[in-house]
């Protein structure tokens, strides 16, 4: 009698499950319109109503209650929020220097779950491994890439460096003896009133995603390669080849857009263009090394009552129809491949003097290495820069300048091994 | 009985400040005292004592010491210039002959009505490199060769922060020192001139003695607002060597609001608290004279024997 139970039992479980599985992939998924519903979402972003609005037109029946919030305030509201776990909104921003903090929480969902990986299976590596957390589990999604390149003035670039071409141009600076060359022969032709490079801290943006994080698992380390962006720092600081003008300083936007600075390296989300003066004179170059800066990732409150809707957001944010607009509307790189490179065979940006900007950002994007950088990677990262400009310009030797870094990273985070 | 019934009223109108110190002021402070000995995960919402930790932390630390001969040496910076310059003008704006007085003071008291925010960024351009409208007289004055980057030194970055902190103000010192200076009666001064004092006399021997409580008043709380900098200092320079311009505050905020290490902001916040403590007890017994404040046992609060 137990065994024709047993049998029985493992009948009607294997039935079940075939079943179940018949109805998942026979059941065609709700059409945009039939859904409907409203869910909250925080951001800092101020880009975000664009979304919004695209997301509205695809899905009438849902209504997004969007609440944006500026600057440092938006971080410690939300982590405020999420710790009371009053008033917490379905689908909050991160941006990429925060991420980290929030995702290792729990609080969070595991988008796995939800059916987030068939939305990024075409995604640059890198742009996945961002939104993970240090278990790998995928918490956050973004809807566009920031890749790093060598912003510069055509007509300036055509007068100091012969050409005005970005293939060409990527090519005179593939690396950085090639850039140190060329620095030079623009100081000396232009008596030292015109310079390639803006300041010391450029090459760590450049360099910063090619190099293994200081802190790896909690441990810190020093990939040697650091020593070569002081090496190169050296050089450029001891023969004078930086203008010195500080990133993001007003200084330093004027000097690029008059052409006395030819090149500023910067994400593709850049906002320091004069369009007005420059419009089809601006180029962006592949540079050495293929690194990022910034991102935004929208992750799902793990306690969330409208998980589906949001997921249903974050569907619509990944695909080509939203990805091309944004692209169009904001110039915001796609994160997702298929798109760049379906557009790429014949995008030309009239703002970027015609440049096929997709085919210069899909050789970056898809030669970033995979790193899940941690609540330690970017501001190691900033703390070596610091430290590494001061220590040249100073006169420190190599030793002292990790010293200083390392005495910086235990202050703020004494658990880090090996400091 | 009406005695009694109107202290009854009187409880009931208190009331509502002492439920919202209790709540806004107190309950933040001690529960703060409490964190400072444990590790709050705030994402995870767990909470563990750890004894004295925080608080070895922050004494062995450097950079916490660091940060607080900073706020020190930008406080001497800009407190020595806003007193004497402050003091000075008052007494300028006692003089009958100057036309137009409450003109000037409220001119003098305008930056203070400026947010800090907005008079942080407007000194950073200002002071910026190279391009910043100082930078520019200094150059078209031939004062200087080449621009000067004065994020790029400690000791300039520190001084123009003081300058900022002195700018914002000496107008708000004014009213504090033109007040003193109406209290004290003419009668006084006609007195010494009777007997021969001169203006320097009379300012010495009258007006800053008698401007003594003035003077300790605005001194202790300079210390206190003094230490709490955190916006203009923030504001200005964002990457000078060494941090040498990185404030107390300002290190407590980024503990707490930026690494999110709220039990170590809390241990900063009273290491704060103590430092100021300290220095407005030492500040009250330099500018009195006297030892630290004390009642005696047959003075009453109301001030008589």
């Amino acid at each position: 009698m137990k065994k024709i139970l047993s049998i029985l039992l493992v009948l009607v479980l294997v039935s079940s499950t075939v079943f179940a599985a018949g109805t998942q992939e026979t059941a065609a998924p709700a059409k945009p319109q039939e859904l409907s519903g409203t869910f909250t979402w925080w951001t800092f972003f101020d880009q975000a109503p664009f979304l919004k609005e695209q997301f509205e037109a695809a899905y009438p029946n849902i209504k997004v209650n969007l609440e944006m919030f500026g600057g440092n305030e938006y971080q410690t509201k939300l982590m405020t929020t999420i710790m009371s776990g009053q008033g917490v909104p379905d689908l909050m921003d991160l941006e990429e220097g925060y991420v980290y903090k929030f995702i290792e929480s729990d609080k969070f969902a595991d988008l796995s779950k939800l059916g987030g990986d068939a939305l990024v299976k075409d995604y640059y590596s890198w742009a996945v491994a961002m939104g993970r957390d240090s278990k790998g589990v995928l918490k956050g999604i973004c809807d566009n890439v920031s890749p790093v390149a060598f912003w510069y003035i055509r007509s300036a670039m055509q007068q100091w460096l012969g050409t005005s071409n970005d293939v060409e141009i990527a090519a005179k600076l593939s690396d950085w003896d090639k850039i140190l060359t060329v620095a030079r022969d623009v100081k000396a032709k232009s008596n030292g009133t015109v310079f390639l490079l803006p300041n010391l801290g450029e090459m760590v943006k450049v360099e910063g995603y090619s190099i293994t994080p200081f802190v790896r698992d909690g441990k810190f380390n020093i990939d040697p390669a650091w020593y070569n962006v002081i090496k190169l720092m050296r050089t450029l600081h001891s023969e004078g080849l930086v203008a010195n003008l500080g990133s993001w300083s007003g200084e330093w936007a004027t000097a690029w857009n008059s052409g006395k600075l030819l090149i500023r390296v910067m994400p593709s989300w850049d906002f320091f263009a004069d369009w007005k003066v420059n419009t089809g004179n601006v180029g962006v170059a592949k540079p050495p090394k293929n690194s990022y800066e910034g991102g935004t990732y929208r992750a799902i409150y793990a306690d969330s009552n409208q998980k589906a809707l949001a997921m249903e957001f974050l569907k619509f944010m990944t695909s080509a129809q939203f990805q091309t607009a944004n692209l169009e509307k904001n110039n915001q790189m796609p994160a997702n491949r298929s798109v760049t490179l379906a557009l790429s065979k014949t995008y030309s940006a009239e703002r970027f003097g015609g440049q096929n900007l997709l085919a210069t950002y899909d050789a970056i994007s898809s030669n970033i290495k995979d790193i899940t950088p941690d609540k330690y990677t970017r501001r190691a990262q900033n703390l070596f820069s610091k430290y590494a400009q001061e220590g040249v310009r100073n006169g420190l030797s190599d030793e002292q300048i990790m010293a200083n870094l390392k005495k910086a990273l235990k202050d703020e985070y004494p658990e880090i091994l090996g400091l | 009985m009406v005695l009694k019934n109107r202290a009854k009223y009187a409880y009931f109108f208190i009331t509502p400040f002492f439920l919202a110190y209790i709540t806004f002021t107190l309950f933040p402070i001690l529960y703060s005292f409490y964190l400072s000995f444990t590790e709050l995960d705030p994402l995870g919402g767990t909470i563990k004592f750890v004894k004295f930790n925080n608080y070895i932390r922050l004494f062995t630390s450097g950079f916490f010491l660091q940060s607080f001969l900073n706020t020190l040496a930008i406080w001497i910076i800009s407190i020595v210039p806003q007193l004497t310059l402050a003091m000075v003008l008052s007494l300028l704006l006692q003089a009958k002959w100057i036309r137009g007085r409450r003109l000037f003071r409220s001119i003098f008291y305008f930056p203070n009505l400026v947010t800090p925010v907005t008079i942080g960024v407007l000194f950073g351009m200002l002071f910026s490199h190279p391009g910043g409208a100082i930078n520019n007289i200094l150059l078209m004055l031939n004062l200087t060769k080449e621009a000067v980057h004065f994020e790029n030194s400690p000791i300039l970055s520190r001084m123009v922060i003081g300058l900022a902190i002195c700018w914002q103000n000496f107008g708000y010192n004014i009213l504090f020192f033109t007040a003193g200076l109406n209290s004290i009666s003419s009668t006084i001064y006609e007195a010494a001139e009777i007997d021969g004092a001169n203006a320097w006399q009379k300012a010495t021997k009258i007006t800053l003695p008698l401007m003594r409580p003035i003077l300790i008043y605005v001194m202790i709380t300079s210390v206190i607002g003094g230490l709490q900098m955190f916006d203009v200092s923030k504001m200005v320079f964002t990457d000078v060597p060494g941090d040498r311009t990185t404030t107390m505050v300002q290190y407590m905020y980024e503990s707490a609001f930026e690494r999110w290490q709220i039990s170590f902001g809390a241990s900063v916040s009273y290491g704060i608290f103590l430092i100021i403590a300290v220095l407005s007890l030492l500040s009250y017994r330099v500018v009195s004279g006297n030892p630290a404040p004390r009642l005696h046992k047959h003075q009453t609060i109301g001030g008589g024997n």
